[in-house]
């Protein structure tokens, strides 16, 4: 399988006096969901604004499909859809308005718009809702925009912070679905969280990170084998790793 | 989509909304003080340019004057937080929008230092040049510098933090002095040969930082929101601006203050009004701004009238704005249901205010002894001070606060 995104010896951070990251090293294969897992402040988000293009490595490379953010930030982002942890929309654009401004960002013509958004809307169940304003929204509805608006570009790299949050059980079930359906079509999936047991179920690889460091990889067999704990919960595994560490 | 669009936009909604807060403060009586400033400033301006003595270091003077206005730099973008988001993906077809914004910087940041150079006029033709063509080729050259500044600054953004980060502002900072300080004193030579360099370093160092890094995109929106926030500060010193966010700091030097201002028996609502004001948004940053501006101006006034009403004025400019205080809490909900009476709240509130505004007074008493050594003076300022504090925290208080809020429950 090819790769959609290679990370290779990443170290970074805000301050290169302090860097978060330490050299890490990780690939998101097509096809593939894969699991970022650490407690709250083990440098998930940072990972993920790196792999974004919005910090800079201290050291290291970031290649999407091939491409550096340096080789052109337009061309590397367009293969990128982002759903951030907590939403973030514009208070004076409607529903439909962040969708239509997604789609003229990605370069997604109208027809293509209405003929996309549409099985979405029914999924989330916002069809009557596209006149509203955010500030109508609740949480769980403005992660839905958010989804919803990822879920309109059709990247080679999908990138995916805490998504249940917020989220009813339904919603989840529709992201989930989502999810697999855009990993049968070929994407890479790289998705945070710290809901252990979701991620357990539907993640083919996982990436435990602690303290910006990465403490194992692999599948759950993989890690199951190295940890000598077979059968194990990756609940189990996790503790166990993150408390030896 | 078109960013030009999008750009004039952004910048039309925020004036429309700059206005409607000029016309609050326009009719605030804050137009008539301006006046009433003028008025007295350009007499006052007439008299020191008569009675300043040879020796004085003119051109020194309007050196740092004009270098505080030519380096700041204060770039506006209307970014707002989402389009770190959305926007992501045409970071490059971005580019006329952030040009445009950095040209509407660069006017803006002009108007000031022309504005600055224009009030300095009379003081520039009586202590360096006479000569009017110098005046307004110095008055040439500075806009430049002031441009050089903005793109330089503009270029800086994009490194990321580190020593490189901490080394750049440095460098444009001794440049511009040096720069400024021989155009005023009028060494052209040296003018000529400084500007060549400023060009060197702008083609060579801060220009091609564009290449070697990406834009930093959540470092310009929250340079927006400083610049956004700022901008409601000063409305919120005369209408009620809803927009002001909670931003906290630590101020860990400060925690001895929470002892003494709390008092000894510590109760929740001075627990909770103590640590608001230390740390929350920026009422200690209020406190402590209005604090020197007015311990400056007391160390250098004449003793008189003038002297004894900046010391009322700052004294109640700073008990208005701390009254803003007042509702921080009122969006949580728990305050509400915690088993302690109204009536205390706004008691330690009072006390609170009281206890702040005895230190302003305290210092200002303190400077302006220090300033005339008269017994007199300080005790007139330390006693209508007092009255005043007095005056604000027993009856203005309460009046202000019942404008704003529902204080029913406060039982007076």
């Amino acid at each position: 399988m090819k790769s959609v995104l290679d990370v290779t010896d990443l170290t970074g951070g805000y301050s290169q006096q302090q860097p978060v990251l330490h050299n890490l090293n990780f690939h998101v294969e097509q096809k593939e969901i894969v699991g970022l897992i650490g407690l709250n402040g083990a440098g998930k988000s940072t990972t993920i604004k790196h792999v974004l293009g919005l910090m800079e490595p201290i050291e290291g490379t970031i290649k999407v499909s091939e491409n550096t953010i340096g080789e052109g930030p337009d061309r590397y982002r367009s293969q990128i859809a982002y759903i951030p942890e907590t939403p973030v929309l514009y208070d004076e654009l409607t529903l439909w308005e962040h969708l239509e401004l997604t789609a003229m960002a990605y370069d997604i013509d109208q027809a293509e718009l209405k003929s996309r958004v549409e099985p979405l809307l029914k999924e989330f169940r916002m069809e009557n809702k596209l006149k509203w304003f955010p500030n109508q929204f609740s949480k769980g509805m403005k992660q839905k925009v958010m989804i919803m608006c990822a879920f309109l570009v059709r990247p080679s790299l999908f990138v995916v912070d805490e998504p249940f949050v917020g989220l009813d059980p339904l919603g989840i079930q529709s992201f989930l679905d989502l999810i697999v359906q855009v990993k049968e079509r070929g994407t890479g999936i790289l998705l945070s969280t710290h809901i252990l047991s979701t991620a357990e179920r539907y993640c083919d690889r996982f990436i435990i990170l602690h303290e910006g460091r990465i403490l194992a990889d692999g599948t759950l067999a993989e890690i199951q084998a190295k940890m000598s704990m077979p059968n194990a919960a990756l609940d189990e595994i996790y503790v166990q790793i993150t408390r030896g560490a | 989509m078109d960013v030009n669009t999008l750009w004039r936009e952004r910048a039309s909604s925020f004036w429309n909304m700059a206005i409607r807060y000029l016309r609050y403060i326009g009719n605030s009586g804050f137009l008539f003080s301006v006046y009433v400033g003028i008025i007295l400033g350009s007499y006052y301006y007439g008299q020191v340019l008569k009675v300043l003595p040879e020796a004085f270091p003119a051109a020194e003077f309007v050196t740092v004057l004009v270098f505080l206005f030519v380096s700041r730099g204060k770039i506006r973008t209307f970014l707002k937080v989402p389009d770190a988001n959305f926007l992501l993906p045409i970071e490059e077809r971005f580019k006329p929008y952030l040009q445009k914004s950095l040209l509407y910087s660069f006017v803006m940041q002009a108007f000031n230092v022309l504005v600055l150079m224009l009030v300095l006029g009379p003081f520039y033709f009586n202590r360096i040049d006479s000569d009017r063509t110098v005046y307004f080729s110095s008055l040439l050259l500075i806009l430049i510098l002031t441009g050089w500044n903005m793109f330089s600054k503009w270029e800086e953004l994009r490194v990321p933090e580190g020593t490189k980060r901490k080394l750049l502002p440095v460098i444009r900072m001794v440049m511009l002095l040096l720069t400024l300080y021989a155009l005023f004193k009028e060494v052209w030579l040296v003018t000529a040969v400084l500007f060549f360099v400023l060009s060197l370093l702008y083609m060579g160092v801060y220009r091609p930082l564009s290449q070697k890094h990406t834009l930093k995109w959540e470092r310009l929106i929250e340079l927006e929101g400083n610049a956004l926030m700022l901008f409601y500060r000063v409305a919120n010193m005369f209408v009620d601006v809803p927009e002001i966010s909670r931003k906290v700091r630590k101020r860990t030097w400060a925690a001895p203050l929470l002892k003494m201002l709390s008092g000894k028996k510590e109760r929740v609502y001075g627990y909770m009004y103590t640590r608001a004001f230390i740390r929350s948004n920026d009422y200690f940053g209020i406190y402590v701004r209005l604090t020197l501006i007015g311990i400056l101006l007391i160390l250098v006034l004449p003793s008189g009238f003038l002297l004894w009403a900046v010391n009322l004025l700052m004294l109640y400019m700073t008990a208005i704005q701390l009254t803003t205080l007042w509702p921080h809490f009122d969006m949580k909900v728990w305050v509400d249901l915690y088993p302690v009476s109204k009536r205390e709240r706004y008691d330690t509130f009072q006390r609170l205010l009281f206890k702040i505004m005895l230190s302003q007074v305290s210092l200002f008493s303190i400077s302006s002894f220090l300033n005339h050594f008269s017994i007199i003076d300080t005790v007139i300022i330390l006693i209508s001070g007092l009255a005043l504090i007095f005056v604000f925290t027993r009856v203005l208080l309460f009046k202000q606060l019942n404008k704003r809020f529902i204080l029913t429950e406060v039982g007076r």
